[in-house]
Order: C-alpha cells, then structure tokens, then sequence
C-alpha cells in the first residue's frame, strides 16, 4: 500500500468521527466518534513514520501515548457520563438544557 | 544551572499536588488540605519570581526549554493558582466529601499549564494540554448540585476531547509535513500540510482560550460549575492558551499572512459575539464567560500582528487579565459561598454590606472595561498600538466599538452594587483569606496600571524569543 491509501483510510475516519461528534446526541456515540478521531491520528502517524520520517520511531513511541491519553480521558468521560446518568436516568444530549442564559 | 534547579517552579508544584493527594488519603480536615497547598502554591511562586530571568534545557535537550517567555507566564499560571486557593477557603459550592480533593487537582492542572508554556516538542506540548485539561473536567463536575454540575462537566469534556483530537490530527499533520516534532525543526521548514496541519492544531489551544466558535462550552461550564473551578478555568488557564498560541502560530512565520487572516476572522468574531451575548446576561458567571470569550478576541489582536510588539502586548494583556477577572470572581465565590450562584440582583446593596468586596468588584470590572487608572487601559493600549503598528485600522476601530459596547455591561453591574438599593442590608464577613485575595487584586490592577513598565519590560524580553531583535 501506498501513503496515500493509508492517509485517505485516516482521513475517512478521521471524517466519520467529526460527523459521529457532531450529529449523534447520545454521549456515548460522542465519545466512540472522539475515538475514531484520535485513531485516525495515530494512524496518520503510522503512515508518517513509515514513509516519510527520518526517525523511524518517533511515530510509534507518539502512538503509544495517544493509546495512554485516549484511555486517560475516556475514563473520566465515562464517569462523568455516568453521574449524568444518574441524575437524568439517560445519556441524551438534548436533555442536558437547563444552564442557559 | 543544574536540571533540577530549573524545574524547581514545577517540581514544587508537583510535591505540593503528592502533600495534598497524601493528606487527602489519610483524611485529615479540608483545612489543613488547603493551608499545606497554599503553602506550596506561595513556595512556587516564589521559585518562580526567583528564576524569572532563567533560561536552558532542563532535560531532553530540545522538548522542554526555560525561557523568558515561559518564566513569565509561569508566574501568571502559579498566581492564579494562588489566588485561587485563596479564594478556596469555603468551599460551599462543592460537596462536602469531595472538597478535600479540589486541591489536588488545580495543582495537576496547573503543573499541566506550566509544562505546557515550556514545551517545545509536539509530543510533550499535546500530553501537557491533556493533563492540564483532565483536573480541570473532573474540578467542573463536583458543583452540589448534581444536574448541573454533571451538565456543565459533560458538556466542558465532550467539547474539549473532540477539540483535543481535532488538535491531535492537526499534530499528525505537521509531522508528516516536517518529518519532526520538534518546534525549531518545524519552524525551519515550510509546506502546506504543515500549514494545514497547524491550523487544525490550534483547535485544541482556541478550545482553552475560548474563542469563537471553540466558546460554546464556556457559559454553561461556568455557570454549572464551583465558583473555584470557574475561577481557575477563567484565570490561569488562559494564561497557559495564550502562552503556548504563541509558540505555535510564530510556527507558520514564512505563511504568517494566511495565518493572521484566519486570526483576524476570529478575533472579530470572538469580540463581537463575546459582547454582544454578555448584555443578556443575567447569571454573574454566565456574563464573566462571555466577558472571556470578547477578552479572547482581544488578545488574538496583539498575536495576529506577528510583531515583537504585538506578542508583548498580547502576553502584558493576559498576565493582567489573572487579577483583572480573579476580582469580580471573588465576589462570586464570597456571595455564592452557600453554593448558590449570584445573579445581578444579588449584587444589589453590596456596598453596604460589604465596602471592601464592592471595591474589589469595581476594580477589576473597571480593569475588564479598561478604564484608566487600572491595568486593562494599560493592556489595551498597548494592544491598539500593536495593531497600527502592524497597519491593522479597522481592526482597531471594531475593537474600540466593542470596548464601548461592553462598557455598557460593565458599567451596569457597578450600578448594581453601588446604587441598586436592597432589602437585605445584612453585613458580609470577609475570612482573611478572602480579605488578603481581595487586596491583592486591587493592588495588583492599580500598580500595574499607573507603573506598566516593569511587567512590559519583561513581556518585551519574552515575546524577543518568538519574535526576535
């Protein structure tokens, strides 16, 4: 494969997961649409590293935090869906509207 | 000077987050928590002042640089986080069995702020925005009460991961783009995905400064979150955004013309919407958010001149904004104290019940407004004179209609706590901490605002490192 199939590939994710952020109104949705963002990165890493860096392991060293942080912020996304949860008994969007000016 | 010397400012940012996690876990009272961080937060700050005119590499030669510019916006970052704890002493907005844990996470966040303005590598600069993003999602989400404090986390998080990963891909970007994540290999070099790759990464860094259109979390993670944790997101980590927009856009210097028409696009934006949303307003916190969005958009003046000048004034503007905004934000955690949130109604009388947190209140709205004799004239000043330098007019004149239309607001809500009679003519006790915080940002508005020079000088030698000569 050449780079330009794998930055199209990410590029393609990197799309559904704007879409998915922007359109589905249940958090959960939300958060799987952030992940296919961040792996759209890590991806395009890859394919950096592979192709075009010097330092062949710049790109994967990056991948592994990207893999670190997304886990990271995913578990306190979760938790805080959760005590949303807990108060609106479920996880839609559109319910969360009572701070407004 | 050795590795450790350098780092000191963060390292005892760090011991202090390890003191409070440790006394939390042993469960001594809220109390001793918040004396111990204090103490650790003045400590900082006094490393800090101290390695003021510090510069090298700690470690990893290249990834993390003291320089002047990050010397200078560390001290902003600890002295909010100082005022902050300051202003911590009651936590009445928080729930009672979480209060313990506030001060660990505004030190993790702030030690996330203060790597961040010293990172000079990709990979460390995105793992510094995420830490000290994460302290500051869980500090919105513990209000008492629960469906707000879960709304205005929710929505704070949701914005700031999709944000953070949009900056991430833009990361991606510049690196194929370059072939390197360093910031002086990348500022070498010049192609259009690594400018493409740039703008992308600014997302997650507009995001913290809330500009239009990254600002929509802003009103309502203020409003739903603890007076404190607003306090913290409304000071220090502006201080951070702006410090670390600045490296990154002197990234694109040979594309700077594309990039500052991008800039000026937001800036406008940012200015008008910020001022144009605060009239409404009637929640104190709500007004405060859009106040940050309209002074967002007027520090993106002083960055989109990409002058040594510009970026001076950008940092002097920003560095004032910390005691400028802690002001009428005090005045919010002290009537909140109860956990409720003020509106303008209840500033009503304030003078009477209590002179000095009125004082505090008009200061730093009139710093807001940028009435002379206070810091924000000084700050604004500066910034127009950037811009016609850079021969940006009309920015300078949409800038001054806004100045005018938010001096409508601000005027408004002096009106309200000096003139507005109220039925409830009780006395507020001021605790000294409180006390203390508030002198100290009256004093700090007024001296910096009759003698700028010395807070000037040190912003000119930190915008001569982006900027040169």
């Amino acid at each position: 494969m050449t780079i330009h199939m794998w930055l199209l590939f990410a590029l393609a994710l990197f799309c559904m997961g704007l879409y998915a952020t922007l359109v589905r109104r249940n958090l959960i949705a939300i958060l799987i649409g952030i992940e296919l963002m961040l792996n759209a990165a890590s991806i395009n890493f890859m394919a950096f590293n592979k192709f075009v860096a010097s330092d062949p392991v710049v790109g994967q060293i990056i991948v592994l935090f990207i893999i670190g942080l997304a886990a990271a912020e995913v578990a306190i996304a979760l938790s805080i869906v959760l005590a949303v949860y807990r108060e609106h008994a479920n996880i839609d969007v559109s319910d969360l509207e009572e701070l407004k000016g | 000077m050795g590795a450790l010397e350098l780092f000191l400012p963060e390292a005892t940012i760090l011991l202090g987050a390890i003191v409070a996690f440790l006394l939390s876990v042993v469960g001594v009272r809220y109390r001793i928590t918040w004396m111990c961080s204090m103490v650790m937060a003045a400590l900082a700050g006094v490393t800090t002042a101290m390695h003021l005119g510090a510069h090298g590499q700690p470690f990893f030669p290249g990834i993390y640089t003291v320089d002047a510019l990050s010397q200078l916006l560390k001290l902003g970052i600890v002295g909010g986080l100082f005022m902050t704890l300051l202003a911590s002493g009651k936590l009445g907005s928080v729930r009672s069995n979480v209060r313990v844990d506030v001060p660990i996470y505004l030190m993790v966040s702030a030690l996330g702020m203060m790597m961040l303005v010293s990172a000079t590598e990709l990979l460390t600069l995105y793992v510094s925005l995420e830490l000290s993003a994460y302290g500051l999602y869980i500090l919105a989400a513990l209000h008492t009460m629960r469906r707000q404090g879960g709304e205005a986390a929710a929505k704070y998080i949701l914005f700031g991961a999709a944000s953070s990963a949009v900056t991430l891909y833009g990361i991606s970007l510049v690196y194929g783009g370059t072939g390197s994540t360093y910031l002086s290999a990348i500022a070498a070099t010049s192609s259009p995905l690594e400018l493409v790759g740039l703008v992308l990464a600014l997302a997650g860094v507009l995001f913290k400064l809330a500009v239009f259109p990254f600002h929509a979390w802003a009103p309502d993670t203020y409003e739903g979150s603890p007076h404190q944790s607003a306090t913290f997101i409304g000071t220090a980590s502006k201080v951070a955004a702006v410090g670390v927009l600045a490296r990154l856009i002197f990234l694109a210097l040979p594309n700077k013309d594309e990039l500052a028409t991008v800039l000026l696009i937001l800036c406008i934006a940012s200015m008008t919407v910020g001022n144009l949303a605060a009239i409404v307003q009637r929640d104190i916190k709500r007004l405060l958010a859009y106040s940050t969005v309209a002074h967002a958009g007027y520090i993106l003046i002083g960055l989109l001149c990409f002058s040594k000048l510009g970026v001076a004034a950008a940092l002097f503007y920003v560095l004032i904004y910390v005691p400028i905004a802690f002001g009428p934000f005090l005045v919010v955690c002290v009537l909140g104290a109860d956990g409720s949130n003020p509106t303008r109604a209840s500033l009503a009388g304030l003078y009477h019940r209590s002179p000095l947190l009125a004082l505090t209140l008009m200061v730093g709205i009139f710093g807001l407004a940028g009435i002379p004799p206070t810091a924000g004239f000084a700050g604004k000043w500066f910034l127009f004179t950037a811009a016609i330098e850079g021969q940006h007019f009309w920015l300078v004149v949409i800038a001054a209609v806004n100045v005018t239309i938010s001096i409508y607001y601000y005027l408004s809500i002096i009106k309200d706590a000096y003139l507005t009679p109220s039925d409830d003519d009780s006395a507020i006790r001021l605790s000294p901490a409180s006390a203390v915080a508030a002198c100290m940002s009256i004093a700090m508005v007024l001296v910096a605002g009759f003698y700028p020079r010395p807070l000037w000088e040190l912003a000119e030698q930190a915008a001569k490192v982006l900027a040169g000569g």
